[in-house]
């Protein structure tokens, strides 16, 4: 243990001793070029002396990087590059102070091939070294677009893509394996498997590693792969070893996800959002699991200007229902309403959210058009002379929460459509035909539904 | 005196700063985005279609299309009404702890009193509905209700007297000169009906008590097209309205013809925008001709909402007939209608006054509710029943086993709202065991004001009018929106 810590203790200069052999070889390479340039016929004694203390520097740079790779801190695969790479470097570097002492002894062809040689290996080297410390994109996070795009490298930055609603995030596939993937599948996947970890599927995931499972659903604090993440960052069992720990953010959505039972199926809509995970999911992934009406959840192309001016000049008053919603408030006032302006609509069936035309003429057939209206959230019918056979045409508005037929001539029958309706919640049927007691008996058969009847 | 940086006359100094530092931005705009210099949408077909509002949309979905507040001007005492307190009967007639008082302001009405002593209800509270709501006797009608109803028990104010308060809850400042939340609305959304005023004031008639200025309603420095119109009781609902003898509406409509193109010429002379406010209101008059008869005009109400409303609602200017007019404003799609019922002073003789007062506004307040109700209003019309400040928990004058008064206190009290956007059978926030200090969730009236805008679907931090040199908005610097008791 003590060799081990004093290796490590040596493999810790690395980084100070990784960069003299660049000055050194940069600069022997450069005085050479200077004196073929000038034409210069001796060559500056200073050339092998720079390549011997580059050579000796690479040495020295590669046996502390030895050690330090043996920790087994770094990511295997690059690891592997860096360190054989290096040493080849050094024998590079000795071959090249070789040459140089005795220069004319060799074609110019070997000399400048040595030096080219060994400044390509230096630059492959030294990015390699540089990617294993400060990770893969630590390059090409800050550079202008067009040079990451010619780089492919991930613009993304910290930037999430935008999920969509809760019912259709899936909070493994989409919450959770990103934050393995970012963290932790680079040592514990299909390639490499540290400490017999695969977190790469969801059978290796749940086989877990040497030590046994590392997830107890239910039940974060019994997890190992939780117990790891939150240990204290000096702990030699942290992770992840290297690199960025799991932020705030992360922590939690993975103790969210353990807690509520660790499924790899279910989605955000089907488990419980605690109220301290909303925050956590409103802010890191712009999930907003506070429940929302249907209009708010919308997400089409804002109806063209023209086509709303079209529908004004029919007689519509037309409303957005704000500004970045792009769906419609339609009302019509007054009693001379035909079919072919109220058909003027089916335009705009997808837009049209809140329809009033309470107090018009409508007629029963009539509503065949807006029964296509696949948004529709809020219908007023009240005041009209609908009947049950303009309610039957509205069966297949799956959305509509709120329908006012108080003060029409709708009867019992007309409840048989209105149960067709599965998102109703609200339905006024004061000041109509339908019987109170009905009414009440439909409201009790559907928790969801208030059948408001009124007084008198 | 003119203060509109509109019509300032440009100096040479002016138009020089001005000119510019224009330039140089609409090079710099241009550089940036090369199809900017030329306008992209067309904002007047929109803002015509919007309603007219600053706003043109509003910021987000609107919750709430309407507003009818009920406003209980004097000060309902929260104690004998909402705010349950066991132990103010238990220590009735001890002196009010220094621990409880902490010190606060109290006015010069009852700061010279020898004691303080804790004056308990004498009113019998009981809990109504599923929500278990608090509510005493005096208001049977409202009471059966209260699962309706959301509750706000931890609202306070700054203010300590009348004028102040209520100033302060209808525009936001203590100092008068400021909109009113109904012009705000009005000025930032529009009309939904342009036959009808966006804001619409409705004063009980023959109610005194403390001074009620039409100030409260006014439009500060907003056009002055966005002041509250008041209804009243009696022939002229809205004065000045009818066409003098002899003139008939054909005549009004070419004389205002005339006038309008002399007040263009006069305004393009100098640019005073209160000229074509003035030309708004002259146009709305002549449409009210019409559309303010048929409001006033209940004879097509049907008995059965005469006795829902009680007996009252027949007698015009009463607080029961306004009721019947707000919900037939709200009908129209008027957007804030604001409702004043003076007289819940009771600095003495509580126990008998504040029945008067609840027997003349419980009733009504009900069967409003239930009213908009069972039209399916509700679903975006909102209610709310509130006066501008509480009442002490201890007695101002003497305490008698049945008479007692209440001196004004601003460190809490009570309002409640129905409708749209809101928890129903919610109660919000807590008093201490005393009644007299907040101990959870307190809403200050600018919370109130940023939560009742963001229910009318604007952030009230965007919507603003630069006046004097700087912009004002409702809440001015403050105010939080009270996501808790939204729906």
């Amino acid at each position: 243990m003590i060799a081990l810590d004093f290796s490590t203790f040596l493999g810790r200069f690395h980084p100070l001793f990784v960069h003299l052999p660049i000055g050194f070889l940069i600069l022997a390479i450069l005085l050479e070029w200077y004196g073929n340039a000038k034409k210069i016929e001796k060559k500056s004694r200073l050339i092998p002396y720079a390549w011997f203390l580059g050579a000796i520097s690479a040495f020295a740079a590669a046996l502390c990087g030895w050690f330090l790779g043996e920790t087994g801190l770094y990511e295997e695969d690059n690891l592997f590059v860096h360190r054989w790479l290096g040493v080849a470097l050094v024998g590079v570097a000795f071959a090249g102070w070789w040459i140089k002492k005795k220069p004319e002894n060799y074609s110019s062809l070997l000399q400048n091939g040595i030096n080219v040689l060994l400044l390509l290996m230096m630059f492959v080297e030294g990015h390699k070294g540089g990617n294993l410390t400060h990770g893969d994109t630590y390059l090409t996070e800050y550079a202008p677009e067009p040079i990451q795009k010619i780089l492919g490298a991930n613009t993304g930055k910290d930037s999430l893509p935008p999920l969509g609603n809760p019912d259709s995030v899936v909070v493994y596939r989409d919450l959770i394996l990103p934050i393995f993937e970012s963290k932790c599948i680079g040592c514990h996947g299909s390639e490499v498997q540290r400490g017999g970890l695969d977190m790469g599927s969801v059978e290796t995931f749940l086989e877990g590693g040497d030590g046994g499972p590392i997830l107890a659903s239910g039940n974060s604090i019994e997890s190992e792969l939780f117990r790891r993440i939150t240990l204290p960052q000096r702990n030699i069992k942290f992770m992840p070893p290297t690199g960025d720990a799991l932020t705030y953010d992360e922590i939690k959505t993975v103790e969210w996800w353990i807690d509520q039972g660790g499924s790899f199926e279910d989605r955000v809509s089907a488990v419980e959002v605690t109220e301290n995970i909303k925050p956590v999911l409103l802010r890191r992934y712009g999930l907003d699991t506070e429940p929302k009406p249907w209009y708010e959840m919308v997400s089409i192309p804002p109806l063209d200007s023209l086509e709303l001016v079209a529908l004004q000049e029919h007689g519509f008053t037309v409303k957005s229902l704000g500004a970045e919603n792009p769906l419609l408030d339609v009302k019509y006032s007054g009693n001379s309403l035909t079919q072919e302006q109220l058909g003027q609509l089916e335009k705009a069936k997808d837009h049209i959210t809140w329809l009033s035309l309470a107090g018009t003429n409508v007629e029963d057939n009539w509503l065949a058009v807006v029964g296509n209206f696949s948004n529709l959230t809020r219908l007023q019918l009240e005041k009209t002379s609908i009947s049950d056979k303009g309610v039957a045409h509205l069966s297949a508005l799956e959305h509509l929460e709120a329908l006012n037929l108080y003060g029409t001539n709708v009867t019992d029958s007309c409840l048989g459509d209105l149960q067709k309706l599965e998102g109703l919640k609200r339905v006024y049927l004061w000041g109509t035909r339908v019987d109170p007691d009905a009414a009440k008996n439909m409201e009790e058969n559907n928790e969801d539904l208030e059948v408001v009847i009124g007084q008198g | 005196m003119c203060t509109h940086n509109e019509n300032k006359n440009y100096t040479r100094r002016d138009f020089l700063t001005k000119t510019s530092l224009g330039m140089g931005a609409l090079s710099m705009a241009s550089m940036l985005d090369p199809m900017g210099v030329f306008a992209k949408e067309k904002p007047l077909v929109h803002t015509a279609m919007e309603g007219g509002g600053i706003l043109g949309k509003p910021h987000f979905p609107a919750k709430v299309k309407r507003v009818i507040y009920l406003f209980q001007s004097g000060a309902p005492s929260q104690l004998d009404l909402f705010d349950h307190k066991p132990l103010l009967n238990k220590m009735n007639g001890q002196d009010l702890p220094d621990s409880v008082q902490q010190g606060q302001r109290l006015t010069g009405m009852s700061s010279g009193q020898a004691s303080l002593p804790i004056a308990g209800s004498i009113f019998d509270f009981k809990q109504h509905g599923q929500s278990g709501a608090w509510m005493s006797d005096l208001m049977p009608h409202t009471a059966k209700i209260v699962d309706e109803l959301c509750f706000i028990k931890s609202m306070y104010t700054e203010a300590i007297n009348h004028d102040p308060a209520v100033t302060f809850l209808q525009t936001g400042s203590q100092l008068p000169g400021r909109p009113s939340i109904g012009s705000w609305v009005s000025y930032g959304l529009g009309s939904d009906n342009k036959n009808l005023p966006e804001f619409v004031v409705l004063v009980t008639k023959d109610k005194y008590g403390q001074p009620l200025y039409s100030r409260s309603w006014g439009n500060g420095f907003l056009p002055s097209q966005h002041q509250g119109v008041q209804f009243r009781a009696g022939k002229d609902p809205v004065l000045y309205l009818t066409n003098p003898p002899g003139i008939d509406g054909n005549s009004r409509r070419e004389q205002l013809d005339h006038l309008q193109q002399l007040e263009k010429l006069n305004h393009r002379d100098v640019g005073d925008p209160e000229i074509l406010a003035r030309m708004a209101q002259y146009e709305m008059a002549f449409r009210m001709q019409t559309s303010v008869p048929e409001i006033m005009d209940t004879q097509d109400e049907s008995d059965h909402i005469y006795k829902m409303y009680g007996e009252d609602s027949k007698k015009p200017g009463t607080f029961a007939a306004n009721c019947i007019l707000a919900r037939r404003l709200a009908e129209r799609d008027v957007k804030f209608i604001q409702l004043y019922h003076q007289g819940w002073d009771q600095h003495g003789n509580l126990p008998s006054a504040i029945k008067v007062q609840c027997r003349e506004t419980d009733q009504a307040t009900a069967a409003l509710i239930t009213d908009l109700k069972q039209r399916g209003m509700l679903e975006d019309t909102l209610v709310i029943w509130g006066g501008e400040f509480g009442r002490t928990n201890y007695s101002q004058g003497q305490l008698t086993p049945d008479n007692f008064g209440r001196d004004h206190h601003p460190k809490c009290f009570t309002i409640f709202m129905a409708g749209a956007g809101i928890k129903k059978g919610f109660t919000f926030g807590a008093t201490d065991e005393f009644g007299y200090n907040v101990i959870q969730d307190p809403v200050h009236v600018h919370d109130f004001q940023a939560t009742l805008m963001h229910l009318l679907g604007v952030d009230h931090e965007r919507l603003t009018f630069k006046f004097q040199g700087r912009r004002y908005r409702l809440t001015d610097v403050h105010g939080h929106v009270v996501k808790d008791i939204l729906a």
